[in-house]
């Protein structure tokens, strides 16, 4: 059989390989998606929802940046809410539930409709390797596909083993099989590789759930779209349903731990702390006699109930009897039990910023084969693996978010400079400079990058950059205008409480009172001066105007903070540098930095380990061996 | 947030004691980065009015001052380097000061207060280094000088971190962190029902690590003395004995140093050794000489050094009090203790003193002593009391003192992020703001330890403590 040639092979059609193989493919690159199955493309295999805290913000970063999970979720979305209304902008995210029968469809269309794009069912097999580069791709059935660079996102597939109950089967989700030649091609590069673990609740038959007896939560109205690309939404949204376990439901869970594969020592992979097993919680909290059940519509109109709180690899019996002891659910049917699954992945530490392996040139890891978890965090990798397998095979520069630009530029920097325990989920928690990442302005921070790759189209780019500029001038007009200088109502702002008006106040600190949201300002001080032609671009530029100037003392700190870690961020760690011969350098120093290679000295001064001073030391030998 | 940005920047205008520690004739405190310029102009007042700025690489003379308190703190040289053509090749400050210790000290405190850091070992080396000030061949020196001194200068801070301090350190980090679980767990995890209607309790938290941090960083003051030993200037009217407590100290005491007269202060000064505090005893008795000084410099002299003492030993005739009443006034918002001199002359004798004292200082809460020169009386009585005022033998009782600069600074820093969040909890502020205060307080105490796992923590926290995930 004669070879197909491509520029990128994506292996995986998930979350990561859909935005890998797009990005790839809109770049210029001749690019294959190679699937076992392309009604699984961008299959939803655990939660039937997109986003939430800091995997909403990634969600719109890869919208931002040209990518496909936001719109697809637009598109397929049957409920629209936006989380922590109640407080401040940088931590407020959008939620959405998706229909999961129409979004892999949706998925598999748009991504037939990409130009350079070829999907190609199979599965891969051998590696192949020219020099130490990536050269090809076999598959299964002995297609030989040759590639400059391959982009592996397997995802739990690598050596998969599920476990329900004490009932072991191979294979990386349900129904269907694990990649056994693949992981065994793949370990042969000499990777370190190590077992993680994570697990999904059973479903339930929508007709044997008494709603009744569970809360009603509906989705907001309007419905906040997740794209920054969707002008309205006209959707009728479906509600979730919330219930409880009860101290009923706990004693029969801990009547089959015996047979749990968790606690009799079964499973050795590590599942995730802040996805717990319904199991897990009921041993380690003992003492909370109640733990809430989300009942999640999985489509718009089918019958399948995702009940988001009870995840289990406990036998089918014992789930059968604790989910019955559950209010609304007495007389549920199953649809599937819950299962767990172990699989193989790659430390991440082996990768640069771009996701290409070290070692292996042309070899980029994206997904949950680098030990993370969560459509979100796969998708924001994928995208980022496809743009730099492209644009390194383009010889531009490579596209490497910074920890104070994005969320996905925070997780590929902490995959690859830590050591992980547990699979990986962001949280905005991680993000140092969590005040600047905000999901209302992804695109303003990201199109620079966007426009720099081709990503996105000049329009999008011009009308992101219009945007910007109106509001850093209404901005500052706000902040050097003194209130006595606007023509103020002075009888609106007595109804508002505003009673002693200092005259030499500019109108940013008027605007920044706790008395004052944009509305009432405007009735005191006048409309803001700039109209955007599109009604949703300005509304964001009313919204960007009042939270730059309400925050903006916050913001010039956290941007003092971005400049002190940009100083190091820039000066670039040679590969083979032999830190073990540095004498000067703690010897935790030494070693921190010999397994984790970091590729610049900011990313060194990031790993446990490492002080200021070995930094300093660092600097000088930098110097010492530049100079020479 | 659990993870804390950057604190430190590598072009920070650093400050150090150029010159070896110890007691020499002249100390060098030295300033290199962009803003030495300006902090020099805020803490050197030059005779001459032409600023610093404008005589690069002339040494001028002028008085430094404490930035906030405008306390003034010795009367120095100063000359200032204009990048590149300096040691560093920044801009750089020098300032050669008397040689004591304290002064160095209180230079350093004001270089801090004006917006400089505090270098780290070898960090003036490996900036010359960078600058091209350096051969390359110097580069294997500048990297074991930055090693050596990063490692003594770390075993002596672990010698100061030994029990209390760090105990102490971990107890409020201990208690910080849930305060930050529990913020981050309400941000990230908005839809599990925890609310945030804790904030009373969170704020209650917060207000405890800020009130023992502060019982720690008042605790410095007394490490300070230890370090850097303290000034205890006698005063009073004429005759009321200053001189002889000058010698009667002095005497008992182990003199460091012999008595000098002073040559720029026109006063008495030496050294003595009380219970391992070093103390520089001044007797502004030198002021007494020639009456048309006393009118004139003198008198602005003494209130320079009544300003710059760290405690005014203010003598009284116990029979004739009335007399030192109008100086007293002038001094008594200074830390002083009122001594009541020649109770051997007054009837009652010492209580009789002691009760003279406390009328004569009246609502204050100023320390007062009965004494005698004459025949000692009260004389240990007076010894505790200094003793007690400086702290001295606390290092060993509570084990709790910081004694390092580095620690104490980083405390202050604390303590102020501590005193934000605590503001922020207290009002309807929205949790990430108050997190991020919260965290940079941790690692600044982090920054004493050397513990680097914040994130990591604050995650076992929100995990172990609430039962959350799908």
């Amino acid at each position: 059989m004669t070879a197909q040639s491509f520029d990128v092979v994506v292996v995986g059609g998930g979350h990561a390989g859909i935005e890998a193989c797009h990005a790839a493919a809109r770049l210029g690159m001749r690019t294959a998606l190679v699937t076992m199955d392309v009604h699984a493309i961008g299959r939803l295999s655990c939660n039937p929802a997109m986003g939430g805290l800091a995997k909403g913000h990634v969600v719109r970063e890869i919208d931002a940046l040209g990518g496909l999970q936001a719109i697809a979720t637009d598109a397929n979305g049957i409920q629209f809410r936006l989380l922590n209304r109640s407080k401040g902008p940088a931590v407020r995210a959008p939620r959405v539930q998706v229909d999961k029968d129409t979004y892999p469809e949706w998925m598999a269309a748009a991504l037939r409709r990409t130009a350079n794009l070829v999907l190609i069912e199979g599965s891969g097999a051998e590696i192949h390797t020219r020099n130490g580069r990536i050269a090809g791709l076999t598959l299964e059935d002995g297609t030989r596909l040759d590639c400059r660079a391959l982009v592996l996102t397997t995802g739990t597939f690598l050596n998969a083993i599920m476990h329900c109950g004490l009932e072991k089967t191979a294979g990386g989700r349900i129904g269907e099989k694990a990649s056994t030649r693949l992981a065994d091609s793949f370990l042969a590069l000499g990777l370190e590789t190590s077992r993680l673990k994570t697990g999904t609740p059973a479903r339930l038959h929508r007709d044997s759930i008494d709603f009744s007896k569970c809360l009603i939560q509906p989705g907001d109205d309007p419905a906040p779209p997740m794209s920054f690309r969707t002008r309205r939404l006209d959707v009728e949204q479906v509600p979730c349903w919330l219930t409880r376990t009860t101290p009923h439901t706990h004693d029969v869970i801990r009547g089959g731990l015996d047979r749990s594969p968790l606690f009799t020592g079964r499973i050795e992979g590590v599942g995730p702390r802040y996805c717990p097993s319904i199991e897990d919680k009921v041993v380690r909290f003992a003492d909370k006699d109640h733990h809430q059940i989300f009942l999640e519509p999985e489509t718009r109109d089918g019958v399948s109930y995702y009940p988001n709180g009870i995840s289990t690899s406990l036998p089918a019996d014992v789930q059968e009897a604790f989910v019955r002891t559950i209010p609304g659910l007495e007389n549920c049917r199953f649809i599937r039990h819950g299962y767990a699954v172990e699989y193989t992945c790659v430390p991440p530490h082996q990768l640069a910023h771009t996701l290409e392996t070290k070692d292996v040139p042309g070899l980029f890891l994206a997904g949950q084969i680098n030990g993370t978890s969560g459509y979100e965090e796969a998708a924001g990798q994928g995208l980022a693996a496809g743009i730099n397998a492209a644009l390194a095979l383009k010889g531009e520069e490579p596209l490497i978010l910074g920890r104070d630009e994005s969320y996905i530029g925070v997780m590929i920097d902490d995959l690859l400079s830590k050591d992980h325990r547990e699979p990986y989920r962001l949280f905005t928690s991680r993000a140092e400079f969590r005040l600047l990442l905000r999901c209302d302005n992804a695109d303003l921070r990201l199109a620079r990058h966007a426009h720099r790759i081709g990503m996105i189209d000049e329009r999008q780019f011009d009308q992101t950059v219009a945007l910007a500029e109106a509001v850093a001038a209404e901005s500052d007009r706000l902040r050097t205008t003194p209130l006595r200088h606007a023509e103020a109502d002075w009888q609106a702002a007595g109804e508002i409480g505003f009673e002693k008006p200092d005259h030499h106040s500019t109108l940013a600190q008027v605007l920044s009172r706790s008395e004052f949201d944009l509305d009432a300002f405007e009735r005191v001080a006048g409309p803001l001066t700039r109209r955007l032609d599109d009604d949703r671009l300005h509304e964001r530029y009313r919204e960007q105007v009042e939270i730059e100037v309400t925050y903006a003392g916050y913001f010039e700190k956290q941007e003092r903070q971005v400049a002190r870690m940009r100083e190091t961020e820039h000066v670039r760690l040679p590969g083979d540098l032999d830190y073990m011969a540095i004498g000067s350098l703690k010897f935790e120093a030494r070693q921190s930095l010999a397994r984790f290679r970091p590729e610049t000295v900011g990313q060194a001064s990031r790993l446990a380990g490492v002080t200021p001073s070995d930094i300093d030391v660092l600097l000088v030998t930098l110097r010492k061996r530049l100079t020479a | 947030m659990a993870r804390s940005a950057p604190l430190e920047s590598i072009r920070d205008t650093i400050a150090a004691r150029a010159t070896a520690s110890g007691e020499a004739a002249i100390a060098i405190v030295r300033l290199s980065g962009p803003d030495a310029p300006a902090i020099a102009a805020r803490i050197f007042h030059p005779d001459q009015p032409t600023p610093l700025a404008e005589e690069a690489g002339r040494l001028r003379l002028g008085t430094l001052v404490h930035p906030g308190t405008k306390e003034p703190i010795d009367q120095a040289l100063a000359v200032l380097w204009k990048a590149p053509h300096s040691h560093t090749g920044e801009h750089v400050a020098e300032f050669h000061t008397h040689g004591s210790q304290l002064v160095v000290s209180r230079v350093l405190d004001a270089c801090v207060a004006a917006g400089a850091r505090l270098a780290r070992p070898g960090e003036f080396s490996r900036r010359a280094f960078l600058n091209g000030k350096l051969d390359l061949a110097q580069a294997e020196a500048v990297c074991d000088l930055i090693h050596a001194q990063t490692e003594a200068a770390g075993r002596a801070a672990l010698a100061q971190l030994g029990g209390g301090l760090s105990r102490q350190l971990a107890e409020a980090r201990a208690a910080l962190v849930p305060v930050v679980a529990e913020l981050e767990a309400c941000v990230d995890f908005p839809e599990e029902g925890l609310g945030f209607q804790t904030r009373e309790r969170l704020g209650r938290a917060v207000d405890g690590v800020l009130a023992q941090l502060q019982r720690l960083l008042d605790s410095s003051r007394h490490g300070r003395f230890l370090r850097d030993g303290a000034r205890v200037v006698l005063a009073g009217p004429p005759n009321a004995g200053k001189s002889s407590l000058f010698n009667l100290l002095l005497r008992r005491e182990r003199a460091l140093v012999t008595p000098h007269p002073g040559t720029t202060r026109d006063s008495l000064e030496a050294e003595i050794d009380l219970r391992g505090i070093p103390l520089t005893l001044v007797d502004t008795a030198g002021l007494r000489g020639d009456p048309e000084e006393i009118e004139a410099l003198g008198i602005a002299r003494t209130r320079e050094e009544l300003r710059a003492a760290d405690l005014i030993l203010f003598l009284v005739d116990a029979t004739r009090p009335a007399e030192a009443r109008a100086e007293y006034d002038a001094l008594r918002a200074l830390p002083h203790l009122v001594i009541a001199n020649k109770c051997d002359l007054l009837p009652g004798g010492g209580e009789a003193a002691l009760a003279a004292a406390r009328a004569f200082a009246g609502a204050g809460n100023a320390g007062t002593v009965a004494l005698s020169t004459a025949d000692r009386h009260g004389f240990d009585a007076l010894e505790q009391q200094l003793a007690s005022h400086f702290g001295a033998g606390m290092g060993t009782e509570s084990g709790a003192l910081v004694t390092n600069r580095r620690h104490a600074s980083a405390l202050a820093s604390a303590l102020e992020s501590l005193q934000t969040a605590a503001e922020g909890l207290a009002s309807e502020l929205s949790p990430e703001f108050i997190a991020v205060d919260l965290t940079d307080a941790i690692a600044r105490l982090d920054a004493i330890t050397g513990r680097q796992s914040l994130d990591e923590d604050v995650l076992d926290a929100i995990f172990s403590t609430f039962c959350l995930g799908k």
